[in-house]
Parts: C-alpha cells; sequence; structure tokens
C-alpha cells in the first residue's frame, strides 16, 4: 500500500531565518508581510499588511526580508533528517513529501510514527502541517485542510479536498485566474468538471496535475538524494578575531556535520575548515585523524588542537566545514560473551599528536631483513608496510644505533670518540651489497674509560674506524 | 580503621615506618600491588620503595648527556609492559632503537612510537598528553640540558599519576640538583652504578653497582612486597581455620 505524508512547514519564510518567539519578528515579501511570530501576531501584525502599517502597529517589531535560500537549505536539512524515516521523499514549495506506506510497519504503524514525527520536528522548533493521502500530489493539498493532521484515504480524497481553493497552486496562477472567473474557485468545482472538457479549454499540465491528484495518472517522482559531500557555513555577525568566539561555531557545525554522518551512515577521516575573511580571504585548516571513527568529541579536540598554532591575518566573518572524501561505515562486531573495559582508540592518541605537531615528526618503527645495521632499521610516519616478525639469531646488538655511522678518531693506535676506547669483543664480519656498492665491516664492541660499551666497526675498504651503536 | 585514614596509609607515597608485611595493613598490600613493575633486577628492587618502579608516577633518570646506557635497567620492564596493546613512546630518543635487538628481545616494535617535538613546549606538550592518555604503557621522554621549571615538571607529575604507566624523564645529570617533585630519582653515573637520589616514602643516597653477571631475568621476577602478602594471606588462611576449629 503507498501512502504519502506531507509536511507543510506554514512558517518556513520565518523560521528558516529565525525561531525567535521573545520577541516580535515579521517576514516581508513586495512590501507586504508575508509571515509573522507569535509576539508580532498578538501585536495586532497580519499577513497582507504592509509594511509601514505593521511598524505603526508595534515600533519594536523586526522585519526580515524573505530569503529562498535560506528556505531551501533549511527544507534541504530536514530531508536529510527525514531521509532516517524513509529513502522516497522530495521537496514540494514548502513541504516535504514522503512515502510512508512501506514503513509503517518499522515504527508499529501510523499512529506510531506520526507522533515520532510530530515529537522531534517539535524538538527542531518549527511549526508543521500534516496531510495523508494515497499520492504525493494530494497528500500536499490535504495538509491544507483546518486540522493539524489531515487524513484522505482513496474513499475520501474527493470530499477532502473539494473546499480547498485553486488558488493554493501558484504555479497555475494563470489558469486558476480564467478559473475564477468563470466563477470556478475550488477543487470541488473543477472535479465536476469532465477531463476531456478541461482539456479543450485549460492547460493541459494544470489537467495532468488533476490527474496526479486524483490517482488517475500516476506522478513522476523526484526523489531526493543526499549529497556525497558535506559542506555548510556559519556566519558571524560580526568580525571575529579572538579564537574562544569561533569556538561555539565550530561546536554548532559539528553537531550538524556529525548528524549528517549519523543520518548518511558514512565516516571520514579528513575535515576542512575554511575561515573566510572580510577581504575575501581564505585560511584553510585542513583536520586529519587516523580513525575514520572519529565522532563530534574527537573532531572537536583535534580541531581546537590544530587552532591554537592558527593565526588569523584579518578578522574572519564567515566559517565553512567542508568534507568531501565520505566512506561508508563498515560495521564491527562485539564480543557477547567477554566485556572488556572501555579504552580509549590507539589512534587517538596518533590523531591528536599529528594534528599538533607535523606528521612527519611522529615516527614508527620498522625493520628490514637486511645484514647492513642501517638498512636492517628504518621508521615511517604510518605503520603501512612496516615489517616487525623478521626472527634472526643475533650476537650483540646495542639498544641505540646511529642515524649515520660516525668516524672515529685513530690516533697512535687508539680509538676515541670523546673518550678513550677499548675493543673488547669482536671482530663480527658484515658484508653485503656486493652486487651494487659493496659493504664489509668488521664489527667490534669497545668499552670507553667509564665502562659504557659501544659497537663499533673497520671499514675493511678505506680501513677506517666509525661508531655505529650504543649499547645499554 | 577509619576510612580517610586507611585512604592515606593507602597512598603509595605515604611513607610507614616499619616495612614488616605484618605491619602493613591488608588493604594497604592489595592497593600497592599493581602500583609497581619489577626492574628485573633483584639488587635494585631491594632498595627501591615499591620493590620495583612506580607506576602511575613520574621517575627521572639523570646520567652525562651521550651517555645513553641505561635503557638496559628499563628492558624488562619494557618487555613486560608490551604485552599490553598500548604504544610505548621514546619522545626526543637521542638515537634510534635498534629494532632487531628489540625484536631480539621479543619486543613487539609496531607499538613503539618515536615523536621528536621541535622545541622545549612541545616537548613538554606531548608527554603530558601522552601520560595522560590512556593507550600508553610506557612513555621514556628525554629532556635536554635546559632549565625546566618546577611547575612544568608537577603538571608532568600530576598526568602521570592520573594514569598507571611507567614514565621516565630522561635528564642531564648537570641538573640532578635542581628541585623535582618526581617519586624517583636515580643517577647513573658510571657504567652498571645506579644511584637512588631521592625517593619518595624509602630510602636515598644509596648506590648500587650492577655487575655484569646480575642480567635480568627473561621473566620479571615476583616484587617482594607480592611475595609478603602472599605469605601473609597464607597466615590469615591458617588464621580462619584455627578459628572455625575452635
Amino acid at each position: 500500500m503507498t501512502l504519502w505524508l506531507c509536511l507543510r512547514f506554514e512558517k518556513l519564510s520565518l523560521q528558516s531565518l529565525s525561531l525567535e518567539e521573545d520577541i516580535p519578528i515579521a517576514i516581508f515579501q513586495d512590501q507586504l508581510i508575508i509571515s509573522m511570530n507569535y509576539c508580532a501576531f498578538f501585536s495586532g501584525i497580519k499577513i497582507g499588511l504592509l509594511v509601514e502599517e505593521a511598524q505603526e502597529l508595534n515600533s519594536n517589531l523586526q522585519l526580515l526580508k524573505r530569503n529562498k535560500s535560506a528556505e531551501k537549505k533549511c527544507l534541504e536539512k530536514l530531508c536529510l533528517w527525514a531521509y532516517s524515516i524513509t529513502p522516497k521523499l522530495n521537496i514540494w514549495h514548502d513541504s516535504l513529501r514522503l512515502e510512508i506506506g512501506t514503513c509503517l510497519k518499522i515504527f508499529g504503524g501510523l499512529n506510531s510514527l506520526l507522533s515520532k514525527v510530530d515529537k522531534e520536528i517539535t524538538n527542531i522548533g518549527y511549526d508543521v502541517r500534516y496531510g495523508i493521502a494515497p499520492n504525493a500530489a494530494a497528500c500536499w493539498l490535504v495538509s491544507h485542510g483546518e486540522k493539524k493532521f489531515n487524513v484522505a484515504l482513496s474513499s475520501n480524497l474527493k470530499e477532502c479536498i473539494s473546499p480547498l481553493p485553486l488558488n493554493l497552486l501558484s504555479e497555475f496562477s494563470s489558469t486558476t485566474k480564467k478559473l475564477s472567473v468563470t466563477g470556478l474557485t475550488t477543487f470541488g468545482d473543477i472535479i465536476r468538471i469532465p477531463n476531456k472538457a478541461l482539456k479543450i479549454r485549460f492547460d493541459e499540465r494544470f489537467v495532468e496535475f488533476l490527474e496526479y491528484v486524483l490517482g488517475q495518472r500516476k506522478e513522476l517522482f523526484n526523489n531526493y538524494y543526499p549529497k556525497d559531500t558535506f559542506l555548510e557555513q556559519y556566519r558571524f555577525s560580526y568580525g571575529v578575531q579572538n579564537k574562544k568566539e569561533i569556538i561555539p561555531a565550530i561546536e554548532y557545525l559539528l553537531e550538524s556535520f556529525n548528524i549528517f554522518l549519523t543520518k548518511m551512515q558514512v565516516c571520514t577521516n579528513e575535515i576542512c575548515w575554511l575561515f573566510h575573511s572580510i577581504d575575501g580571504y581564505v585560511e584553510e585548516l585542513t583536520i586529519n585523524s587516523a580513525s575514520c571513527f572519529a565522532n563530534y568529541k574527537t573532531w572537536r579536540r583535534l580541531t581546537l588542537i590544530k587552532l591554537e598554532n592558527q593565526t588569523f591575518k584579518t578578522t574572519v566573518e564567515g566559517l565553512f566545514l567542508q568534507c568531501q572524501d565520505l566512506t561508508p561505515i563498515s560495521f564491527r562486531n562485539f564480543d557477547f560473551l567477554y566485556q572488556s573495559e572501555p579504552q580509549e582508540p590507539k589512534e587517538d592518541l596518533l590523531d591528536q599528536l599529528r594534528n599538533r605537531l607535523h606528521s612527519k615528526n611522529i615516527r614508527r618503527l620498522g625493520c628490514c631483513d637486511e645484514h647492513v645495521p642501517e638498512h636492517a632499521v628504518y621508521t615511517a610516519d604510518d605503520d603501512c608496510g612496516l615489517l616487525s616478525d623478521i626472527k634472526n639469531e643475533f650476537n650483540e646488538r646495542p639498544f641505540w644505533l646511529l642515524p649515520e655511522p660516525q668516524p672515529l678518531k685513530y690516533y697512535e693506535k687508539k680509538l676515541y670518540w670523546k673518550d678513550e676506547l677499548n675493543l673488547i669483543s669482536g671482530p663480527e664480519r658484515i658484508e653485503d651489497n656486493w652486487w651494487s656498492k659493496p659493504i664489509s665491516r668488521d664489527y667490534y664492541i669497545a668499552k670507553n674509560l667509564h665502562g659504557n660499551h659501544y659497537w663499533v666497526f673497520r671499514n675493511r675498504r678505506t680501513r677506517r674506524w666509525y661508531i655505529q651503536g650504543i649499547f645499554s | 580503621m577509619n576510612k580517610k585514614l586507611q585512604e592515606i596509609i593507602n597512598r603509595p607515597d605515604t611513607w610507614i615506618a616499619k616495612e614488616h608485611p605484618n605491619n602493613l595493613s591488608i588493604s594497604r598490600n592489595e592497593f600497592l600491588q599493581g602500583k609497581s613493575l619489577s626492574t628485573g633486577f633483584t639488587s635494585i628492587d631491594d632498595v627501591l620503595h615499591l620493590n620495583g618502579w612506580p607506576l602511575g608516577a613520574s621517575i627521572e633518570i639523570f646520567e652525562p648527556i651521550h651517555t645513553n646506557g641505561s635503557m638496559n635497567l628499563l628492558l624488562p620492564a619494557m618487555k613486560h609492559l608490551n604485552r599490553q596493546n598500548r604504544w610505548q613512546v621514546f619522545i626526543a630518543p637521542p638515537y634510534i632503537p635498534y629494532a632487531p635487538m628489540l625484536l631480539s628481545k621479543g619486543i613487539d616494535i609496531k607499538k613503539i612510537l618515536l615523536i621528536h617535538p621541535k622545541n622545549k613546549e612541545e616537548l613538554l606538550w606531548t608527554t603530558e598528553q601522552t601520560l595522560r592518555s590512556t593507550t600508553c604503557s610506557t612513555v621514556f621522554s628525554w629532556f635536554d640540558s635546559k632549565q625546566y621549571r618546577y611547575s612544568e615538571l608537577k603538571r608532568l607529575q600530576l598526568a602521570a599519576a592520573e594514569g598507571d604507566m611507567l614514565s621516565i624523564l630522561f635528564r642531564d645529570d648537570k641538573t640532578k640538583n635542581t628541585q623535582a617533585p618526581s617519586v624517583l630519582r636515580l643517577l647513573i653515573s658510571n657504567h652498571r652504578r645506579v644511584t637512588v637520589l631521592k625517593q619518595r616514602g624509602g630510602k636515598q643516597d644509596i648506590t648500587i653497582q650492577l655487575t655484569d653477571e646480575e642480567n635480568s631475568s627473561t621473566q620479571l621476577k615476583i616484587s617482594k612486597r607480592e611475595k609478603d602478602r602472599s605469605k601473609l594471606s597464607l597466615i590469615e588462611n591458617h588464621y580462619i581455620v584455627e578459628n572455625s576449629k575452635i
């Protein structure tokens, strides 16, 4: 069974700009009031008043010009929220249309679903009217009924839409004007006329729409698909240079980002902050995480760590949060039988360090199956390709390896490295790399006067002495 | 016993006059179990207050610059803590640890992190962050010969006290006379010559000369206190049995 739910946000033009109820606010378009909050309504302001008249009624009235792009963004955000209810939905005028017939069982029936939706929408802070009908076109019309929840089934659909005025259809304004001249002002008036007669006299698209509403023709539905990237902005109403003042904006955008990730069931290991200054200059701050499971807390902590070192050349006017590399969440299984104590993920420390220090300063240790000591050890900034399972039988080996062998002083048949060295063990011959740059060394353990032990070698080709390691 | 008094007695930094196991309350023994880790050298364990490296406290090791010979003392503890799935962090190490040697000792080098801070501020920040993180089992931090304020070292001591890791700050022996809040301060003056400069709750100004024969055992020995505790529990069990007979 297909069943459609329309969520019509009757105060979208107002609530997309402000959810404030304590001060009187009204929205105007073409010098006419089109929406107002309760505070403004109780001071006598009504839809259709001129801006000057409204100001006379309430001198404290805050007037905002209608912003269609804010309304669109608002509906897109609501779509993201509604995407967790059903994957089949779209934006229509000031409404969202959701196909709910296929998901009623999941939510435990229509009443349970409506109560969940209403509770969540109220929490967000929007005023909404509901329309339920067998098709998408009709549910929007039904939402214009007198009640908050308006339900029309196939049996009583005509009855429900009959009293509604035709001028609701703003996209067919020329047709509805013609009809009103002939005395046809409601849907009830039109439904009674045969389709053939309507098609001859009026716009074909208008007749098609009527057929969609009455279920006589199947509507081609443009489904909403969430974007595969995230970009949201926060505009400061004044220039900001103090980092502390930026933190609330960061938190606001991260909250929104977190909702996006949850709803989309995606994750990322990189986000990018763009700081827009008044003169158009943009400063970028990229935050990386070793784990794809980073959440709000982690992103906030990493951002604040990196923000400490950030300096702004001019005042910041707007903040953008951008994320382009999103990957679907891979689910992890938890052990039912053994519940280990929750522990901070190991990657968290890496993230913290990499975002404060440069990632090249954080190294992992690797080992190669090589004879030449300096070739056997290497460091990398991540563990990709690091080898650590090489098992060799060793003679005595030092704890520390010098990055490069350092030459020893050889004077009167004695070796010196800060102090005099005496050879106590060796030699152990290491020869390798004969195919390119042959290496032939005799390694010894040397001891200084304080008893400290060193790993030294004599290059058999150059006959020079070097120190390469320090024993603990 | 009064609960608050017991809490004070339980603190690892509370000094108890006689260290005979019978004089220690059971709860203190239980509390202190796991707060220290045997060094792997009996002669060092014997002089340390908790019979091993104190965990969750900052330890300072002073040695002449460029000597860097003290890691041998820490290898047994490092190996023991390497079993945990946590990082072993080297902050500003003087050289690169020789990976084949660590592998031959059974240390998983994938758990080792080498961090190279650029300056003093970064060194202190990194050390503090790693000490505060629960993802590290061992933190080795090499300080240069610059002056470090008492308050800076106190921050590190407080950070270390929040966790249960082995925290070692390596410092130049020229700075050994400066004040510091560390629980334990050791000086390594010559090869395998260890002097206890300061130890909270224990004896100090003791010098131990490890012989070349005294190498750390592969398996860490059970610390003396743990042995005492097991003896104590045996006595208690015996006492309970005797009472039940009556």
